[in-house]
């Protein structure tokens, strides 16, 4: 999986999530601004490690607050190489 | 990742190991402190002690919380309903009145408290099933003893008290911050098993009772005006059980850890030079089973200079307001002479522990007799393993050498 595709189902999931359209989401925009709180982290946190094997836990969320740096965070776990399952 | 990064890291694999060294940056540079996940960790002893008594802090916010996950989880299509019928009736979660109105019910249930000949029964048991060299002392020992008590406390018998026991930790995981998804498939399967075993326990001993504590639940029950249900009734039983459980098995098992790393400590406690209730409290002080219990602001308030608002959630860090050095002098160091004074291990105000009489008669029995057993004991080469969990610390692994 490359980052670009990780970025949109992340999209995706949070919109649902959040019960909007997945361009309403702003890739930059802090999790907790959007309203996701640690309700709707459970399932996020579930989706995720589903789609990258990654087990991320709500902190992670937490330390990195917005679509993009979580990518990029859950990248580094995977592999250095930046490519995914 | 994050090196120099936010102070409360308590899930960084290095701090399930050793978190104090946290516990000691938080207290000395922002002991009340907004984590990065919105509530705020208070870790200084006088902070703790302060928002323990103050009756706007409410308790049972988890429960809150799991309550909405369940709901959430149920617009999902997924069904973790048992959950919050197990802990129905945990009076930790509870507020006044009806926390006061159960609690005084379950102390005035809880008659037999003659349990030192139960206690040393179990503890030869286990015993003598060891004849290894080298053993796990957790999985043989300390996680066992609070298992086989418990139950007989309960008057229940089980196919497994191995089996008991993990249904035990799988449920204290309801306590902890940070609930994943996994978790919640975990904690709902050991709630259905705990209903339907208390359940049909319970039904069981309203016809047959006896000399035990659920039985003894049941006739008081009936001399009550509002009277619990059968299900309330279960989530007491199911709250005893775990209550009593991974507490007790971390204070035996780390105190052991502890004493062995300590061999004037252990010598001095050997001799009999100081007293065992003293060196029961300073291993309580030392290495405080329950490291974390939450409460809820019921209105804008301050805590140390912080404003902290309605709604929110402040983390209590009893096992560092026991390391405090402006409450205890040298507090990183294990020393059975020291000055005794209040610890919070077992907590403070109205939901003092209802059974640290019970942790300590068996943490008591259960150190003197594995020490005159193997006077020898020692820790092995082989790593030390610590469970990983927030609010009731303990190790998942230690290997002694009886060295006979
Ligand atoms: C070393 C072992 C133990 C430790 C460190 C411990 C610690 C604690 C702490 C810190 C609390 C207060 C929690 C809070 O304020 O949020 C508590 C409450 C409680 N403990 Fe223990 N405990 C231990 C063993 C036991 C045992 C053996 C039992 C007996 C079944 C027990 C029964 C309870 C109950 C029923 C409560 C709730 C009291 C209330 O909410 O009013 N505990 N314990």
């Amino acid at each position: 999986m490359k980052k670009e595709q990780l970025m949109l189902l992340l999209t995706k999931q949070i919109a649902d999530e959040l019960r909007c359209q997945p361009d309403e989401i702003d890739r930059h925009e802090g999790f907790q601004h959007m309203g996701l709180d640690s309700i709707n982290s459970i399932l996020l946190l579930d989706f995720i490690e589903k789609q990258t094997s990654v087990e991320l836990n709500p902190m992670d969320l937490a330390d990195h607050p917005n679509i993009s740096s979580l990518v990029d965070f859950i990248f580094s776990q995977i592999n250095p190489k930046g490519d995914a399952g | 990742m994050l090196d120099k990064g936010p102070y409360w890291q308590p899930l960084q694999e290095s701090n399930f190991a050793d978190p104090y060294p946290m516990y000691q940056a938080l207290r000395e540079n922002d002991p009340v402190h907004k984590a990065q996940t919105g509530e705020w960790v208070v870790t200084r002893f006088l902070d703790v002690t302060e928002v323990l008594r103050d009756k706007r802090f409410l308790a049972g916010h988890r429960q809150t919380w799991l309550e909405r996950g369940v709901d959430h989880l149920k617009n999902r299509g997924m069904d973790f309903q048992a959950i919050i019928e197990a802990m129905s009736t945990f009076i930790l979660n509870m507020n006044p009145p009806e926390h006061t109105r159960v609690r005084q019910f379950i102390s005035e249930a809880w008659v037999n408290r003659e349990l030192e000949a139960t206690v040393r029964n179990n503890v030869n048991a286990l015993l003598e099933n060891i004849a290894e060299s080298e053993f796990d002392i957790v999985e043989r020992y300390s996680t066992m003893l609070p298992t086989r008590t418990a139950c007989d406390i309960l008057g229940i018998n089980v196919a497994s008290h191995q089996e008991m026991k993990e249904l035990g930790s799988a449920m204290i995981k309801a306590l902890d911050p940070y609930t994943t998804l996994k978790d919640f498939v975990r904690i709902n399967k050991a709630s259905k098993d705990f209903i339907e075993f208390f359940t049909q326990q319970v039904h069981h001993k309203i016809s047959n009772p006896e000399n035990d504590l659920i039985s003894s639940l049941i006739a008081r029950n009936e001399e009550l005006d509002g009277k619990l249900t059968t299900s309330e009734l279960v989530s007491i039983c199911i709250f005893m059980f775990v209550a009593g459980e991974e507490t007790t098995a971390s204070l035996i098992g780390t105190s052991i850890f502890n004493l062995l790393q300590n061999p004037s400590q252990l010598a001095l406690a050997k001799s009999g030079g100081v007293n065992m209730s003293i060196v029961l409290s300073e291993l309580l002080r030392f290495d405080s089973p329950v490291h974390l219990i939450g409460r809820m602001a019921d209105a804008d308030m301050e805590l140390a200079g912080k404003a902290i608002s309605k709604g929110e959630i402040v983390t209590l860090c009893l096992a560092s307001a026991n390391r405090d050095e402006s409450m205890f002098e040298n507090a990183d160091r294990l020393d059975f002479n020291r000055e005794q004074k209040r610890h919070l291990a077992f907590g403070y105000g109205i939901h003092y522990c209802l059974g640290d009489w019970l942790a300590k008669l068996q943490a008591q029995i259960a150190l003197e007799e594995v020490l005159r057993k193997f006077p020898n004991l020692s820790l092995s080469d082989q790593k030390i393993e610590w469970r990983p969990m927030l609010a009731v610390r303990g190790l998942k692994r230690l290997v002694v050498r009886a060295n006979d």
